[in-house]
């Protein structure tokens, strides 16, 4: 303990002082929130990122997931390549809440955690919204904070080959066009997968995202490994009357009728029809026209194999199952489709395997078998143009025996 | 032993504002007040107005959380989001202080706006604070591009929103989401440590490799195949003699189009236009020329409501790069694995 004060100690004595770190004065500078003022105003050891921007590259080294007994993931350690400055800088993940929605009151018992414990400086948000604690330099330290945390109703995990935190936008919290709950569906999934984000069993990372509507501000399709994503199968629905008074006010529905992508509008000056054949439930009206609202026949989808890192590069992620009613408490058919996801990934994914290099690896069409997906023409924008097929024995009817 | 964790988050009741509780499912309308505030208003006719700012890319104090949190509890009863564009949100404020809390929060240095048709916060990942993987300073390029877009935040002057992600390597999925994207690029295979090899195991190492790039050097050293590493830093995990990047190579690639929402054609990830500039810290001019070079082509060009994606789907991108002012190179052809799906296979030119 007394070795670690000690080094934040040079640390900011170092940092501190103006001229010795003339690159990140200059990035103080200016109107855009400055991040070198933060760390400034921590005990991060800033001749570590100095050194960065001087040297034009990185000062740390080797990390990655860290298992400490006793604890699940969401410990990551971190070495230094500069044990003149700082030996080590580890952190920990915190799952963040549903919505996004913080107290200052439990907050502020995070930042005094972050104080006591870490460097002072938090990573506010991760690219799966948790906030990191970072700065604590040892195993007793990431479990006496991880005590503290699960003490205030918070915990940790989302790191390592595991489920990550579950993501969600602020859904019917805040937001008129979310057709899903989507906090109360993340409090939900970290509930009740707890122990799959907090123990890395899967071939790789799982990042599950959620977004409310097919707005999708969570970026479900593009980034989520699953993502679940609001939606409604019947059509928009209409309010004559408020139409035309948002219309008689001054709205243009001739440009909204314009530019819905599939010409599905029609104004005749009187009244507005949607035609249900070319209609997408794509929420461009809905979010012009506050007079009309998604339809009331709503659920999820759910997709897989989105993801940037790994053999096949970026991808978005692909419809499995289109359409799965929500039926809050249990949720059992969204848990039943989202678990067997997981299991075929943990059966037939090779090591450090996303779903989306195994999805291309094993062809889309034996993921949805084995997912146990009946497939309709919501799981592909076209049919296939070739005819290697792969027949299987029973199909040939035993001719082949 | 005690067992910890197991505990998941916390209720959704639990960090909400009343008003957002007793309306919660039931909102009807917003309407964006000026840049920054919402006012969300609910069948019941009850309001909810959000200011919201720009935070620092990655990193920020615990100073100066503390330092919103006292804002919060007099402004907004003690509640905040943070958005999922990373920005921070009074939420519940009462109208008639408003101006009050702008003017408080500015000078602390905390920007108001990035809403609508409006740049918005811009992502970033940690990069060379706290990360051995970066061939680029994401936060450094984020702080860089705030200061240069800074009124386009604070005003809805854009034909439709801005969102501009920056990742530090090819492994962050944000930046090729966000209608301008910012991709480290390490043009160069990891280092290999050969006296220091001996600490790592040469199998796992090997196994690591997901394009099986990686072959064995004599007993304890191994080799990386320039033609076949992606540069995704798996090794680099598995053992800490081998360093990704390279100072005097490493940069970054600029990406336009990615977009989430279903509207207009359809969700899509970006596509790499720049395929490198170098790194110039603290200024980064060739990242901010580049973006702001990009931003005011859409600008002039595009319809209202246009956002970067949807315009290149009407233009075109033999008319973007025309437009853009950015010179095609070979490298804009995708060579990898699947990529000849982007080859042109029909000639509608957009001479």
């Amino acid at each position: 303990m007394a070795d670690i004060s000690k080094t934040a100690d040079r640390t900011v004595k170092e940092g501190l002082t103006g001229s010795e770190t003339p690159y990140m004065d200059e990035l103080c500078k200016g109107p855009w929130p400055s991040h070198a003022r933060e760390l400034k105003r921590t005990q991060y050891p800033v001749m570590m990122y100095e050194e960065g921007i001087k040297q034009r590259w990185t000062q740390w080294g080797h990390g990655g997931m860290s298992s400490v007994p006793g604890l699940g993931s969401g410990a990551i350690a971190r070495k230094s390549r500069r044990p003149d400055i700082i030996s080590h800088s580890h952190l920990i993940r915190v799952l963040g809440n549903p919505g996004t929605f913080y107290k200052t009151s439990t907050f502020r018992k995070i930042c005094e955690l972050t104080e006591r414990y870490g460097d002072g400086s938090l990573h506010m948000l991760t690219t799966n919204y948790n906030i990191e604690i970072c700065g604590i330099m040892n195993d007793e330290q990431m479990k006496a904070v991880t005590q503290e945390l699960n003490a205030m109703g918070y915990d940790v995990g989302s790191a390592g080959d595991a489920m990550r935190n579950m993501p969600d936008c602020m859904g019917p919290a805040l937001c008129e066009y979310a057709v899903m709950d989507t906090p109360r569906l993340k409090h939900f999934m970290t509930k009740h997968f707890i122990d799959d984000i907090q123990y890395p069993r899967f071939p790789f990372k799982i990042k599950t995202k959620m977004a409310g509507c097919p707005n999708d501000c969570g970026k479900a399709l593009l980034h989520g490994d699953i993502g679940i994503i609001g939606v409604f199968r019947d059509l928009p629905k209409i309010n004559d009357r408020r139409l035309s008074d948002w219309v008689n006010r001054g709205g243009d529905i001739r440009w909204v009728c314009d530019n819905c992508p599939t010409n599905a509008m029609n104004w005749d000056g009187k009244k507005l029809t949607i035609d249900g054949d070319s209609c997408i439930r794509c929420m461009y009206c809905i979010n012009r026209v506050p007079a009309i609202k998604p339809g009331d026949d709503r659920g999820v989808a759910i997709t897989a194999g989105g993801k940037m890192k790994g053999k096949y590069g970026p991808m978005k992620g692909k419809v499995i199952f289109p359409f799965i009613k929500v039926t809050p408490p249990d949720y059992k058919e969204l848990v039943a489709a989202y678990t067997r996801i997981c299991d075929v990934y943990d059966d037939n994914g090779r090591k450090k395997e996303r779903i989306g290099d195994m999805i291309q690896r094993i062809g889309m069409d034996k993921f949805l078998e084995l997912c146990g997906v009946e497939p309709s023409p919501m799981n592909f924008t076209s049919p296939r143009r070739n005819t290697f097929y792969h027949w299987e024995h029973e199909e040939l009817g035993g001719v082949h025996e | 032993m005690s067992k910890v964790g197991g505990v998941g988050v916390p209720p959704v009741e639990e960090n909400i504002p009343q008003v957002v509780l007793k309306n919660y499912g039931k909102w009807d309308t917003h309407e964006v007040v000026r840049p920054g505030v919402i006012k969300r208003i609910a069948e019941s006719g009850d309001v909810c107005y959000t200011v919201r700012i720009a935070m620092p890319p990655s990193r920020v104090s615990v100073a100066s959380m503390l330092e919103l949190c006292d804002l919060a509890d007099e402004y907004s009863g003690g509640f905040f989001r943070i958005t999922l564009r990373n920005s921070f949100e009074f939420v519940d404020v009462n109208p008639d202080k408003i101006e009050e809390l702008i003017d408080k929060v500015e000078s602390l240095g905390f920007p108001v706006g990035g809403t609508k048709n409006s740049v918005h916060n811009i992502m970033a990942c940690p990069g060379w604070i706290h990360c051995n993987l970066p061939a680029t300073d994401s936060p450094g390029i984020a702080k860089a591009l705030g200061d240069a877009l800074i009124d386009e935040f604070k005003n809805h002057r854009l034909p439709a929103w801005l969102k501009i992600n920056i990742g530090g390597c090819a492994n962050i999925e944000e930046a090729l989401m966000a209608d301008i994207g910012i991709i480290g690029v390490h043009r160069d295979i990891p280092i290999v440590l050969e006296d220091k090899m001996r600490i790592c195991e040469q199998p796992t190492v090997i196994h690591s490799c997901p394009t099986g790039a990686i072959k064995p050097k004599g007993k304890e050293s191994v080799v990386i195949s320039a033609e076949r590493c992606i540069h995704c830093g798996a090794c680099t995990m598995h053992c800490e003699s081998i360093l990704t990047g390279d100072p005097k190579l490493d940069g970054f690639a600029v990406s336009v189009g990615g977009k989430a929402s279903n509207t207009g054609s359809g969700p899509d990830l970006g596509r790499v236009v720049i395929p490198y500039l170098p790194n110039n810290p603290p200024k980064w001019e060739e990242a901010v020329n580049a973006v702001t070079m990009i931003m005011h082509a859409w600008r002039k060009d595009a319809r209202p409501d246009e956002r970067i994606k949807e315009w290149i789907h009407r233009i075109g991108w033999d008319r973007f790069f025309k437009k853009a002012g950015i010179k095609v190179s070979i490298k804009d052809v995708d060579g990898y694995m699947y990529g000849n799906e982007f080859a042109r296979s029909d000639l509608r030119f957009g001479w």
